[in-house]
């Protein structure tokens, strides 16, 4: 391990216990670990994405034949235009600010046209073809598979309807909504029981890093 | 009484040094218990597994380095499972730098690693050590999200065109006949597979704008946090298989026969799981009964 390495497990294990600090109380200690890594995370989001975006889009605008340089050209133009939404300018050149306007209704543009076709044929059809399941008389299937797909099947219904919103809550439909709530319920505990896994594995992470690289306990 | 006040009024610095403690203490028996292997886990390891040798192997390292402990393992499992296998790994991120660091990270590690056991002989069906541009790619980061995944169903280099070294990728030997995604064939014939590490939802646009497109075989590695929203889509055929955050990490290193990170870890999980499930049943009983009384 060379000097630079050591003094970087060293730099973590001191600024993970200056984030930890904050569990007894706020401190000018964890304050300046948190405006640290604000600082050096915006550094380090300037400097990859010029050298992996903006520097390869102008490159590749200067190397592509033909049309093609047109049309990249065009884009990298474009995308400049976005400078213009900067307060320098729009202190200074307040009439040129409507050209970031360009890129902005472009981007929207795209997305939309792209999300309109594609969410339809990638999410909307498969999603719901996956709920067109065999309820009754399914060859081989045990009746674990059947319990599963009414689970499925009533488990799409009764969520749905319980966005009905045109209708009293009341009677037979009431019992319906009841239904759905519970199934939305069950969805989110297991959605809330992943979260808690989740973030007791960053701690486990964490103290990996303390024991393993820091501390050389494990 | 008093007892039930003092469930209600735990000060929570103590939950966090019982929860700090439930997680360290383990790690020091140094014991990485089995797992046990669920099927969206093994069907990802399967799949990979029987790839023919030199298939290609694309990762996309969606997340940063708060999400690391979760799917670096992954990361470095899938791998050395490919390196193993002969399989050559190719990766990207969208994620602008956190996802350059994470991911170079994971998979320099896995090389190092790699390179370091065929110089001790324990990958006797390879004599020369994993090179750059050979056996693995790195093409880095393009801005754009689903604009940059519908471009490479049909030209990788239309959205990369060097790698992240700036190194011209037709001049890689690992990119030649490596033209666009549906290069990695289909899930009745395969010749290669991407999968996406996840932190966020990243993995819903790869699966609606990427996957659904091409038709080519996917699966996902993903934070628990996000795993639930991602089911729908095992359910619906469009992904093979889940790799479920560090449990899916711990299970996918037992299939590849080593215990990392992951299953190390697996102790503390579920010790500091029983501490949290006493402490929520004490704080309700606590609450419940101080409220009858």
């Amino acid at each position: 391990m060379n000097i630079w390495e050591l003094i970087g497990i060293w730099l973590a294990a001191i600024l993970t216990f200056a984030v930890f600090s904050f569990l007894y109380r706020d401190n000018p200690v964890y304050k300046w670990a948190e405006h640290l890594f604000v600082g050096v995370s915006a550094a380090i989001g300037v400097y990859a994405t010029l050298d992996q975006a903006v520097v390869p889009a102008v490159r590749e605008a200067l190397a592509f034949p033909g049309v093609f340089k047109l049309v990249t050209w065009l884009a990298v133009v474009l995308g400049a235009l976005i400078l213009f939404k900067l307060e320098i300018f729009a202190t200074y050149l307040p009439n040129l600010t409507f050209l970031s306007r360009y890129p902005i209704a472009f981007v929207t543009g795209m997305g939309v046209g792209l999300t309109l076709v594609n969410v339809v044929n990638g999410y909307l059809f498969p999603q719901t073809q996956a709920t067109f399941l065999p309820l009754f008389n399914i060859q081989g299937a045990n009746w674990l598979t059947i319990l599963n797909n009414w689970i499925i099947v009533l488990g799409v219904v009764f969520a749905l309807m319980y966005f009905f919103f045109s209708a009293q809550y009341k009677g037979r439909l009431g019992m319906v909504l009841r239904v759905g709530i519970t199934f939305l319920m069950v969805a989110f505990g297991a959605m809330f029981g992943y979260t808690v896994m989740a973030r007791l594995s960053l701690l486990i992470g964490r103290i990996y890093f303390l024991l393993h690289d820091w501390l050389h306990l494990i | 009484m008093r007892f039930l006040y003092i469930l209600t009024t735990i000060d929570r610095r103590i939950i966090y040094a019982l929860v700090f403690l439930a997680t360290a203490l383990p790690f020091l028996f140094k014991k990485s218990p089995d797992v046990q292997i669920t099927p969206e886990v093994e069907r990802v390891y399967r799949f990979i597994d029987r790839l023919p040798a030199g298939s290609r192997i694309v990762i996309s390292a969606d997340y940063g380095p708060s999400s690391m402990p979760e799917i670096q393992p992954m990361l470095y499992a899938i791998c050395k499972h490919a390196f193993t296998k002969g399989h050559k790994v190719y990766l990207l991120t969208h994620w602008t730098y956190q996802g350059l660091i994470a991911g170079q990270d994971g998979i320099m590690s896995a090389v190092r690693d790699f390179n370091r056991e065929i110089k001790e002989g324990k990958h006797p069906e390879r004599t020369d050590t994993l090179i750059e541009g050979v056996d693995y790619v790195s093409w880095g980061f393009r801005p754009g999200g689903m604009a940059v995944m519908l471009l490479m169903n049909s030209d990788i280099r239309m959205a990369f065109s060097r790698d992240v070294r700036g190194i011209l990728l037709d001049s890689l030997p690992a990119m030649q006949g490596f033209r666009n995604l549906r290069d990695l064939g289909t899930v009745e014939n395969p010749k290669g597979i991407l999968i996406g590490l996840e932190a966020g939802f990243t993995g819903d646009v790869w699966v609606v704008y990427g996957q659904a497109q091409g038709r080519w075989p996917m699966a996902l590695g993903s934070t628990a946090v996000v795993t639930p929203s991602y089911y729908t889509y095992l359910e619906a055929g469009q992904i093979i298989g889940i790799l479920g955050g560090l449990k899916g990490a711990a299970e996918y290193e037992q299939l590849a026969g080593f215990k990392g990170q992951a299953s190390i870890g697996m102790l503390s999980q579920s010790i500091v799981h029983i501490l949290v499930v006493v402490l929520i049943f004490l704080g309700n009983l606590g609450f419940f009964l101080a409220r009858r009384k």
